[in-house]
C-alpha cells in the first residue's frame, strides 16, 4: 500500500466531491474551502500530475471554450485505485487515530 | 473587444508548460489561461499578468522535486556505468584518455602560441590609429621596408590633415655604457622623438615623460637595464658614460613587453645620434622608422597617397624614382613576414599562425577518431546495457544524451591531464618558440578556448557511439544475435585513414621543412665561414688597426685578419642606385649593395674572381680608384668584358678591377643582389657598424681567442670583448625556420603516437574478437606467419590507402611553403615514399604486436575462450 501525501489525499476527495464537475479551477476553489488557505492554481497541478501519472484518476476532455484559448477543459474522475486509495487512508486514518477524543493537554 | 486578443504573457506561458508535466499540461494550461481570463475581467490585465506569473512559483517545487530530482538520480546511475565501464577496460580507457589528453595539450599549446602571436602589439591604448609608414617600389625591397626620410613626418604632419601625432625611430650601433665598475655593451637601443610616449603605451616608472629628452644626451631605460647598472639605486639622475660622453639618465620605463615589436633597452632623444655620428637626416636618407597617429577613421590610402605628394614635393629623390609610401596598422606589423629589413624583434608569419592552427584542429581530430574508433568497436560490450535500457524504458533521447554525457565525462578528465601536461611541456615549447608562454588559467578568453575545446571533442567524439549505439533494438541484441555490422566496419576504416592521411601529411611536411632547412644550412654559399671570428671596430681600434692587426698576426693560431664597413651578413645593407659606368643608357640605374673591405677580405673568404684581380698592394690607385663587382652587378648594368672599364660611385671615378662569382652574402630567401665592394683606406671611419674578421685555426680554437681578448683588451680597455663565429651568423638567418621546424617535428610526433595509440586500441579488440578463428585456423594447420599477416594485412591496407590522399595535399602545402625561399629544394617523390612506408611501418609494428600476441596463444587456450 502506499500512502498519499496529504494535498494529494485532500485532491482526490475534492474530486469525488465535486463529481462531474472537476476540472483545475473547481478542484482548486475546492481545496481552498477545505484547507482556509490561498493555494495556486500552478501548485494544485504538482500533486494532480503525480496523482494523474500513478493512475489514480483519469482525465476526460470537455467542449472547447474561448476562455481557454480554444482548449477543451479537461475533467477528471477517480479510478478504481483512487478510490482504493481513498479507502486505505480512511483505514490507516481510523486506526491511528482512534481514541483521540481522550487527547487533551496536561499540565504537571 | 475581441476576447481571443487577451492573452497570458507568453514567456510566462512558455515556462509554465516546460515545468508542468506532460500527461497534465493540455488541461492545465487550459485551466490557467480560463483562470487569466477571468482575472482579466475581474481585476484588469495588469493583475491578471501578475497572477499568471505566480503560477510558476506554485508549480516550481514540484517540478525541482520530481523532475530535477529523477534527474539527478539517473546522472548518479550514469555516471556510475560510466566509471565501472572505464575501470574494467583499463587499456581502452587509458588509450582514450592518453589521446585525448595528448591531442588536447598540443591544441592547447598551439592557441596559447597563436594567441600570442595575434597579441603583438595590441597592449599600447592607441593601437587602432597607430600606423607605421612603409616605403614600397624599389627593385630590391621586396615587399617594401620600413625606412624613410628624417624630414617626412614633420612636413606630413603640417600639411596632410587627419595626423594627430608622429614619432620616428632609428636603431643606434652597438655602444659601450659605464657606470661605476660596470662596462657593457648595449645593443638595443633606440632613438626617438619624446612623442613616443604620448603615441605608444610605454609607462613611466620613474621620472617624467615631458621632460625625459631635454638635452641631447638624455636617455631613458627600462626597468631590467636600470638593475642591471645601479642595482637598487634610483637612476634617475644619476649620470652614466656612452662612449666616454656623459649622459643623464631622465626616466625608468617598464620593461618592454615581449609581444611588442619595438623592442629596446634604452631609449635617447632624436638629437643623440647626430652627437655621436653624422647620421643621415636628408630626404634622400631612408634611415628612419615613422609611426602616425591618426584620427579614428581615416582613408589610408588616400593618407599615404597625401604622403607620397608631399614627400615629392620636397624633391625627394627616391620618390622621383617611384617609390611609393603607404601605411600598414600597428597590429599588423608583427605578422607582416613580407616587411621590413629592419626590425626589433623576431618577425612573426600569419602563413604559420593559420597553419598551426589547421595542425591543431587536425590533431585534436586525430584523437577524436581515436575515442570514436574505440567506442564503434567496443559497442558489443556496450550493446547489451543499451538493450537493457531501452527495455526499462529508457528513450532514445536519453540513451543518447547518455552516450555525449560520457564522452563529455572523458573529455573533461582528458582536460585535466592536459592542462598538466601544458604546465609540464610549457618551458621546452618556449625554449623552441622562443617565447615566454604560460598558462593563464584566468585569462578570460583562454578558458572559453578551452570551454571550446572540451565541448567540441565531447560533441565531435562522441557522437557516432550515440547515435550508433543508441540504435540498437533490443530485441536482437539481448537474444545475443547482435554482431558489429558492416557500416560501422567501413565507417572504422574511414576513420583509420583519415587519420593517417592526416599524419602522412605531417610527415611529408616535417620531411620537406627538414630537407629545405639542411639545404639552407648547408648549400654552398659560394665562400668560407668555417673558423672565422668577427669582432666589432670600436673607436681606438679603428685607429690603430694596422698595430692591431700585426700583432695578432705574430700568433701562429691566427692566419688572417681583415677588416670591412659593415657585416655583410646582416639584414641591413648600405645600398645606392648613385653609380655611373661605360656604356650606361640614358637614365638607366641600377640599386647596388656597396660596402669597404680591404685586401685580406677577398682571400680569407676564398671568394672566387672570374675575371680580373683582387686590390694590390702594387697598384697604388687601388686604395682610391679601383672596384669589384659581382657578377649579378655585370649582369644588371649590361657590361661586357667589365675589367677594366669605368666606372664610378658619386665623385669616386675609377675602373673595375675584378669580378667576383656571385655567392649568398646575404640569407637564402632573397636573390643575390648586384654587390660592388671598394677598398676602405682608413678604418677609424667604420666604428659605427664595422667589424673585424679573423681567420684562426680550426683546431686551436681556445688557443686563438685567448690570444684575440688579449690583444683587445690591450688596444681597447674601455669596451668589453666580444665575439662571434661567421658561420653561426650564417645559421642563425634561418632562426626562425629552425623554430617552425622543431615545433612541427614535435607535432608531427604527437599526431603520430595519437593515431597508433588508437590503432593499438583498434588492432587488440578486433584481434580479441577473432580469437576464436585463430584458434580453429591454428588447429587447421595455419602458421604463425601466416595469422601475423592475415591480421597485420587489413591496417596496412588502410594506412596505404591514407597514402593516395596525403600526397597530393602535402605537395600542395609544401609547395606553397617553399615559395617563400628564393633558393629551395625540389620535392622529390622519395620524400612521399619515405613517409608512406615510415607510416606504414609504425603502423604494422603497432599491429604486429597485437597479431603476433594472437597467433602465439595456445589454441586450446582460444578455443576454449567464451
Amino acid at each position: 500500500m502506499k500512502l498519499l501525501s496529504r494535498i494529494e489525499e485532500i485532491i482526490l476527495l475534492s474530486i469525488w466531491r465535486l463529481g462531474d464537475r472537476a476540472y483545475g479551477i473547481a478542484i482548486r476553489e475546492e481545496v481552498i474551502k477545505a484547507t482556509g488557505k490561498k493555494w495556486l492554481l500552478g501548485s494544485i497541478y504538482g500533486p494532480l500530475g503525480r496523482l494523474h501519472k500513478n493512475g489514480y484518476v483519469l482525465a476526460l476532455k470537455g467542449e472547447p471554450t474561448p476562455e481557454r484559448g480554444g482548449r477543451s477543459k479537461v475533467y477528471y474522475r477517480l479510478s478504481r485505485e483512487g478510490i482504493k486509495a481513498l479507502r486505505d487512508i480512511q483505514r490507516v486514518n481510523s486506526l491511528i487515530w482512534n481514541g483521540i477524543e481522550e487527547l487533551e493537554f496536561k499540565e504537571e | 473587444m475581441n476576447r481571443n486578443k487577451i492573452k497570458p504573457p507568453r514567456i510566462a506561458a512558455r515556462i509554465l508548460e516546460f515545468i508542468i508535466q506532460k500527461d497534465i499540461r493540455y488541461g492545465a494550461m487550459g485551466d490557467l489561461e480560463e483562470q487569466f481570463y477571468w482575472k482579466e475581467q475581474e481585476h484588469g490585465l495588469f493583475k491578471a499578468h501578475l497572477y499568471y506569473w505566480r503560477q510558476i512559483g506554485g508549480a516550481l517545487p514540484y517540478f525541482i522535486k520530481n523532475t530535477i530530482l529523477w534527474s539527478f538520480i539517473m546522472f548518479k546511475n550514469y555516471l556510475k556505468t560510466t566509471f565501472r565501464n572505464t575501470t574494467r577496460h583499463k587499456g581502452y580507457s587509458f588509450i582514450n584518455l592518453a589521446g585525448l589528453a595528448i591531442g588536447m595539450a598540443c591544441t592547447l599549446l598551439i592557441l596559447i602560441w597563436v594567441k600570442d602571436e595575434l597579441s603583438y602589439d595590441r597592449f599600447h591604448e592607441n593601437c587602432k590609429d597607430i600606423y607605421r609608414i612603409m616605403s614600397y617600389g624599389t627593385k630590391y625591397m621586396i615587399e617594401g621596408t620600413d625606412g624613410t626620410p628624417a624630414p617626412l613626418a614633420p612636413a606630413v604632419k603640417e600639411e596632410v590633415p587627419g595626423i594627430v601625432n608622429y614619432a620616428r625611430f632609428s636603431d643606434v650601433p652597438k655602444l659601450v655604457f659605464k657606470y661605476g665598475d660596470k662596462v657593457f655593451y648595449e645593443t638595443r637601443g633606440l632613438i626617438a622623438d619624446p612623442s613616443i610616449f604620448d603615441i605608444f603605451s610605454f609607462p613611466f616608472v620613474k621620472g617624467d615623460p615631458k621632460t625625459a629628452f631635454t638635452e641631447p644626451l638624455d636617455i631613458v631605460i627600462t626597468e631590467k637595464m636600470a638593475n642591471k647598472y645601479f642595482g637598487s639605486e634610483d637612476p634617475v639622475g644619476k649620470t652614466m658614460e656612452i662612449e666616454g660622453r656623459p649622459a643623464a639618465v631622465k626616466g625608468v620605463i617598464e620593461d618592454i613587453p615581449h609581444n611588442s615589436h619595438i623592442q629596446f633597452d634604452f631609449l635617447s632623444s632624436y638629437e643623440f645620434i647626430q652627437e655621436l655620428t653624422n647620421y643621415g637626416m636628408s630626404w634622400g636618407s631612408f634611415n628612419f622608422i615613422t609611426y602616425l597617429q591618426l584620427e579614428a577613421n581615416r582613408d589610408i590610402q588616400e593618407i599615404g597617397k597625401n604622403i607620397t605628394a608631399v614627400a615629392a614635393k620636397n624633391n625627394c629623390p627616391q620618390v622621383k624614382d617611384g617609390v611609393q609610401f603607404r601605411l600598414q596598422p600597428l597590429a599588423e606589423i608583427h605578422l607582416d613576414s613580407r616587411a621590413a629589413y629592419r626590425n626589433y624583434s623576431d618577425i612573426g608569419d600569419r602563413k604559420y599562425v593559420y597553419v598551426f592552427s589547421i595542425i591543431a584542429f587536425f590533431i585534436l581530430l586525430i584523437a577524436c577518431v581515436n575515442f570514436m574508433n574505440l567506442s564503434t568497436a567496443r559497442s558489443t560490450t556496450r550493446a547489451k546495457e543499451v538493450g537493457m535500457r531501452k527495455t526499462v524504458g529508457a528513450s532514445r533521447r536519453q540513451l543518447i544524451m547518455q552516450f555525449f554525457g560520457e564522452s563529455l565525462f572523458l573529455t573533461l578528465m582528458a582536460c585535466v591531464f592536459s592542462l598538466i601536461l601544458v604546465i609540464v611541456l610549457l618551458p621546452a615549447f618556449n625554449q623552441i618558440t622562443g617565447k615566454q608562454l604560460k598558462l593563464d588559467l584566468i585569462d578570460v578568453q583562454l578558458v572559453i578556448g578551452l570551454i571550446i575545446i572540451v565541448l567540441l571533442t565531447a560533441v565531435t567524439a562522441g557522437s557516432y557511439p550515440a547515435i550508433y549505439l543508441s540504435s540498437f533494438r533490443p530485441v536482437k541484441v539481448l537474444k545475443g544475435v547482435f554482431k558489429s555490422e558492416g557500416k560501422s566496419q567501413i565507417f572504422r576504416r574511414i576513420l583509420v585513414v583519415t587519420q593517417f592521411t592526416v599524419s602522412i601529411s605531417l610527415l611529408i611536411g616535417t620531411s620537406v621543412a627538414y630537407n629545405q632547412l639542411c639545404f639552407l644550412r648547408h648549400s654552398k654559399l659560394g665562400f668560407n665561414t668555417e673558423n672565422i671570428v668577427y669582432v666589432p671596430i670600436k673607436e681606438n681600434i679603428g685607429k690603430r688597426y694596422d698595430a692591431l692587426k700585426s700583432e695578432l698576426l705574430n700568433d701562429s693560431n691566427i692566419l688572417s685578419v681583415a677588416a670591412q664597413y659593415y657585416l655583410f651578413a646582416e639584414e641591413g645593407s648600405f645600398r645606392s642606385t648613385g653609380y655611373d659606368w661605360e656604356g650606361r643608357e640614358d637614365g638607366q640605374q641600377v640599386d647596388i649593395v656597396l660596402n669597404l673591405v680591404d685586401y685580406e677580405f677577398i682571400p680569407m673568404l676564398d671568394l672566387e674572381l672570374v675575371e680580373g684581380r683582387n686590390f694590390s698592394k702594387e697598384y697604388s690607385t687601388d686604395v682610391t680608384q679601383a672596384y669589384i663587382l659581382n657578377e649579378e652587378a655585370i649582369k644588371e648594368m649590361g657590361i661586357q668584358n667589365p675589367v677594366g672599364k669605368r666606372f664610378s660611385y658619386g665623385k669616386r671615378k675609377g675602373t673595375i678591377i675584378g669580378v667576383l662569382k656571385n655567392a649568398h652574402f646575404r640569407s637564402l630567401h632573397v636573390k643575390i643582389e648586384p654587390h660592388v665592394f671598394f677598398f676602405m683606406n682608413d678604418v677609424s671611419e667604420a666604428t659605427q657598424y664595422g667589424v673585424v674578421l679573423i681567420k684562426i685555426n680550426g683546431d686551436k680554437t681556445g688557443e686563438a681567442l685567448a690570444k684575440i681578448q688579449g690583444v683587445w683588451e690591450k688596444f681597447n680597455p674601455i669596451s668589453p670583448f666580444e665575439y662571434r663565429f661567421l658561420d653561426q651568423k650564417y645559421d642563425s638567418l634561418y632562426r626562425k625556420e629552425k623554430r617552425i621546424g622543431t615545433i612541427l617535428n614535435a607535432f608531427t610526433l604527437f599526431a603520430i603516437v595519437i593515431s597508433c595509440l588508437g590503432l593499438f586500441g583498434l588492432a587488440s579488440f578486433l584481434t580479441e574478437q577473432r580469437t576464436n578463428e585463430i584458434g580453429i585456423r591454428k588447429v587447421l594447420g595455419a602458421s604463425e606467419s601466416g595469422i601475423v599477416f592475415l591480421l597485420s594485412k587489413q591496417f596496412t591496407k588502410w594506412v596505404l590507402i591514407a597514402n593516395i590522399f596525403a600526397w597530393p595535399a602535402a605537395y600542395f602545402v609544401m609547395n606553397e611553403w617553399l615559395k617563400s625561399f628564393a633558393y629551395r629544394i625540389n620535392i622529390g617523390i622519395w620524400v612521399f615514399v619515405f613517409s608512406g612506408i615510415l607510416a606504414a611501418g609504425i603502423a604494422l609494428i603497432t599491429v604486429s604486436y597485437q597479431a603476433l600476441k594472437a597467433a602465439r596463444a595456445n589454441p586450446i587456450d582460444s578455443l576454449r575462450y567464451e
